[in-house]
């Protein structure tokens, strides 16, 4: 399996970054394949970082919740984008397999201008 | 002396147009070439007379009709080449066989403006660097009154906002992506026409919302209430700022609110979004475009009105 790191920052305004390790595909420019649910993690470097796990995997399943809470536990909040491309009104406090898409946005760089 | 026009077209791509005139629209450079006169039209067929005289050849005046203009140039690309190269087997264009680039840079679609341009022309193995000013035609008054007619034929709203254009920047790209996938097509391509999303918050206040460091319009009815700036800090691109706000203010409007450093709305005036125009009498403004000349036979005042006066 290929190990995949995704970098973010520690704090606002710093260069130092804290490196999650995965071992989910990481997409490329396409969407995810039929059956497989995305993430989508905001980063400065990338526009958004994709990687993607299949429903039907239990291993994968298992290394995307980890992925979620290694996320979570960075300070990046989950937002589930619904049916149709719509963004939910819920944030999501646990991973859910089923999800089609999630969205991780740093909100720990929000700041008013 | 080298003739040269642009104008915008349909695409990414401006029409590249060169004719060849005399006096004004001219592109003039240290004698490399004597005389060009290609026509280009989008469908890809052109014309080509070349009259040379490039250092240290010399070549003699050459009809290359037949030849094809193309643009290799990409859609995203800031730099537009021409390059025109032989499509029939004319013996009289034997010396002419290479290909002929041009490239230019900073070409400017307004009508008048002058545009310093950069021409790089290709000679067998080497390039040669050209500067040149471009100078556009300068209109008849015909023309111009024509356009004047136009316009007040026209409606009196210019339009909605400026579109987004298409970005270089991968990231963005990504970003306006992940975007589409949030807020649907039909929602996407408005953000695209128009340049901002309206959101409606759980409290009923409506959010408009600008990619990058734009500010946060919030209205409550028809007003304009507060302007709210929140922005993500970092070399995030403009998309990804305007993702957070829209995630943001759907989710949980109180810690938006919280974020926000807020601008008052007095003072503020939207900009005015109506063409000015000139209302003079026409026969006025076309006097004054021929230069004060009195254009036709003075009518003469009635005798009677003259007595009045």
């Amino acid at each position: 399996m290929v190990e995949n790191v995704l970098e973010l920052p520690v704090f606002k305004g710093g260069k130092a970054t804290v490196q999650i390790k995965t071992g989910l595909p990481e997409l490329g420019e396409g969407h995810a394949p039929a059956g497989c649910g995305c993430f989508r993690v905001m980063t400065e470097k990338d526009g958004d970082k994709r990687y993607s796990w299949d429903r039907h995997d239990f291993a994968q399943i298992q290394e995307a919740k980890a992925f979620f809470d290694k996320c979570v536990a960075e300070g990046l909040v989950p937002h589930r984008v619904g049916v149709d491309g719509r963004a939910s009104a819920e944030i999501m406090v646990e991973f859910d397999p089923l999800a089609e898409e999630i969205i991780f946005v740093p909100v720990a760089m929000v700041a008013g201008g | 002396m080298f003739f040269a026009n642009t104008a915008g077209g349909t695409g990414m791509v401006p029409t590249v147009y060169f004719k060849s005139v005399t006096g004004s629209n001219t592109v003039e450079f240290p004698g490399t070439v004597r005389a060009t006169n290609v026509e280009y039209n989008s469908t890809g067929g052109a014309t080509v007379q070349v009259e040379y005289d490039v250092w240290p050849h010399t070549l003699a005046t050459d009809d290359a009709t037949g030849w094809v203009v193309r643009r290799p140039g990409t859609a995203s690309s800031q730099w537009v080449q021409v390059r025109w190269e032989r499509a029939t087997s004319d013996t009289n264009c034997l010396t002419l066989a290479e290909p002929h680039q041009w490239a230019w840079e900073g070409t400017n679609a307004t009508s008048i403006a002058r545009t310093t341009m950069k021409v790089i022309y290709r000679v067998g193995e080497g390039w040669t660097d050209c500067p040149g000013v471009v100078y556009y035609p300068v209109k008849t008054p015909e023309e111009r009154l024509k356009e004047i007619l136009q316009a007040r034929q026209a409606p009196m709203v210019i339009g909605t906002r400026k579109s987004l254009q298409m970005s270089a920047d991968e990231r963005e790209r990504r970003a306006r992506d992940t975007l589409r996938r949030v807020l649907g097509e039909a929602k996407f391509r408005n953000f695209i026409k128009c340049g901002f999303v309206s959101v409606k918050a759980k409290s009923g206040r409506m959010y408009q919302i600008f990619p990058g460091h734009g500010i946060t319009c919030v209205y409550e009815g028809e007003k304009l209430v507060e302007r709210l700036c929140v922005v993500l800090t970092g070399n995030f691109p403009p998309t990804d700022s305007l993702i957070m706000r829209y995630i943001m203010i759907l989710n949980n409007e109180q810690q938006f609110r919280g974020f926000a450093v807020k601008h008052g709305v007095e003072g503020f005036q939207r900009r005015q979004n109506v063409a000015e125009r000139d209302q003079r009498p026409l026969s006025e403004i076309f006097k004054e475009l021929k230069g004060g000349v009195v254009i036709g036979r003075p009518v003469a005042r009635p005798a009677a009105v003259a007595k009045v006066a």
